[in-house]
């Protein structure tokens, strides 16, 4: 555990961690200060109720979103474009600090990822909240994965199509929850389900697969 | 302008394709309010301006957001010795690049629609004074993100003007208007940017003082 957080201090210093920590606290904010805000009664209620139900799921993207920060910043290291990819590759035993601070990444981020789905569940308890905690649970665990997968790869036109689905995603799943929302349904529970155990299996995939093949593919470059 | 180069080849070169489609969203955005676009008198009146906007301030905050990984977040160029030129020079004038030509874009284009379509000039200054207010919001934002530590904060709460708009503009306005002349829309926008360009950089003078971004004394240095 120490070496893990040494060498992921190594490569980032404590800034990505707490540039990381901080926008999940301003997430929490944002949030806190809506909903109290809908708590405060006005004449006009539509304004806040469509905000509820339209503006505020798009916040929730930000889940999905803390899968790619962490991790792509180590993964940045092992690009030749990036400032400081010569020094780091030239450290002794680099190979095994790069495996070990990609585990701490996705260590930080499964932490980030059980603090924001418990906010989200204890926020949806109180407010009318459309996104079920559990599907941007399994969005971000997907994002997670993927990043996972795409880590070392440089092709632009890979790495951009293989996460922009799953944003496009967020997006169709908190459009159809507000939509059900306003006709008094919810999105089935064997669906929410099956899309959780599907993120979790590319989320465990892609993490074997990033610890497997990390070591190698940093001394190729 | 070594630190320019270095920003622009950053953003651009290195991640060309995020620029190139982020672009497209924009054009699709100007299209959008080409065919759909509403008069005076009707309630969609203002969001036909306000949308390229919302979008142009995408396309600029992407530039920013990969940017942190290369400025603010890359441990070496912290201290590397293009630091100062680069957060007291580079980074407001890049945000003001980014920025104002982003708006200018969107404003020519709307203008040679509106020319062309024969729609009146209160359309062209009503846009003027939207993006008046969105650029001096990017510059700004974009300054402070990637000029304080942690400073990615800032993308979160700069989005919340925007869906605030609903609040702050009154009904009558969404309707019909501000009803400027052209010229005192040009000279807001205008003003907007130099006055927005001069926070930025009177910002990034007092941050760099007080921010640890300095480059390493060249005694720690050993000689090859």
């Amino acid at each position: 555990m120490k070496d893990m957080l040494r060498s992921f201090r190594i490569f980032t210093g404590n800034y990505t961690l707490k540039t990381v920590f901080q926008m999940l606290l301003a997430f929490v904010a944002v949030f806190a200060a809506i909903t109290l805000l809908s708590l405060i009664p006005v004449e006009d209620e539509s304004f806040a109720e469509g905000f509820l139900t339209a503006f505020l799921p798009a916040f929730s993207l930000f889940l999905p979103l803390c899968g790619v920060f962490l991790l792509n910043a180590i993964y940045s290291y092992n690009n030749p474009i990036t400032p400081g990819f010569k020094y780091f590759h030239s450290l002794p035993d680099s190979d095994t600090a790069y495996a070990q601070a990609i585990a701490a990444a996705n260590l930080f981020t499964l932490i980030i990822m059980v603090l924001g789905v418990t906010g989200h569940y204890i926020y949806s308890v109180f407010a009318p909240f459309p996104l079920s905690p559990m599907i941007s649970a399994a969005l971000a665990l997907l994002t997670t994965g993927i990043t996972n997968f795409i880590g070392n790869v440089k092709n632009q036109w890979v790495r951009i199509f293989s996460v922009m689905p799953i944003f496009c995603l967020a997006g169709f799943a908190s459009g159809f929850s507000s939509a059900m929302l306003e006709d008094g349904e919810r999105i089935p529970d064997t669906v929410i389900w099956i899309s959780l155990g599907v993120a979790i299996a590319v989320y465990v995939a892609g993490l074997v697969y990033a610890l497997a093949t990390c070591k190698k593919k940093w001394r190729r470059e | 302008m070594k630190v320019l180069k270095y920003l622009f080849r950053r953003s651009f070169q290195s991640r060309w394709l995020a620029n190139l489609l982020t672009f497209i969203l924009v054009v699709a955005a100007m299209v959008l309010v080409f065919v759909l676009h509403e008069d005076r008198g009707s309630e969609d009146y203002l969001i036909c301006k306000v949308t390229p906007h919302a979008v142009g301030m995408m396309f600029a905050f992407i530039n920013f957001i990969v940017l942190i990984a290369d400025v603010t977040g890359n441990r070496l160029m912290r201290s590397a010795p293009i630091s100062p030129s680069l957060r007291t020079f580079g980074i407001p004038m890049y945000c003001t690049i980014i920025g104002g030509g982003i708006a200018f874009v969107i404003n020519v284009a709307y203008t040679v629609f509106c020319l062309a379509s024969g729609h009146d000039v209160l359309h062209i200054s009503d846009m003027l004074v939207f993006s008046a207010a969105v650029t001096a919001l990017v510059i700004i934002s974009g300054t402070l993100c990637l000029n304080i530590a942690y400073g990615s904060i800032v993308m979160i709460y700069a989005w919340m003007p925007i869906g605030l708009l609903g609040f702050i503009v009154p009904d009558g306005v969404w309707k019909n208007g501000f009803g400027l002349p052209l010229w005192a829309g040009v000279l807001i926008f205008i003003g907007a940017v130099v006055v927005s360009a001069v926070i930025s950089f009177a910002a990034s003078q007092i941050i760099y003082k007080k921010v640890d971004f300095k480059p390493l004394p060249q005694t720690n240095v050993p000689h090859a």
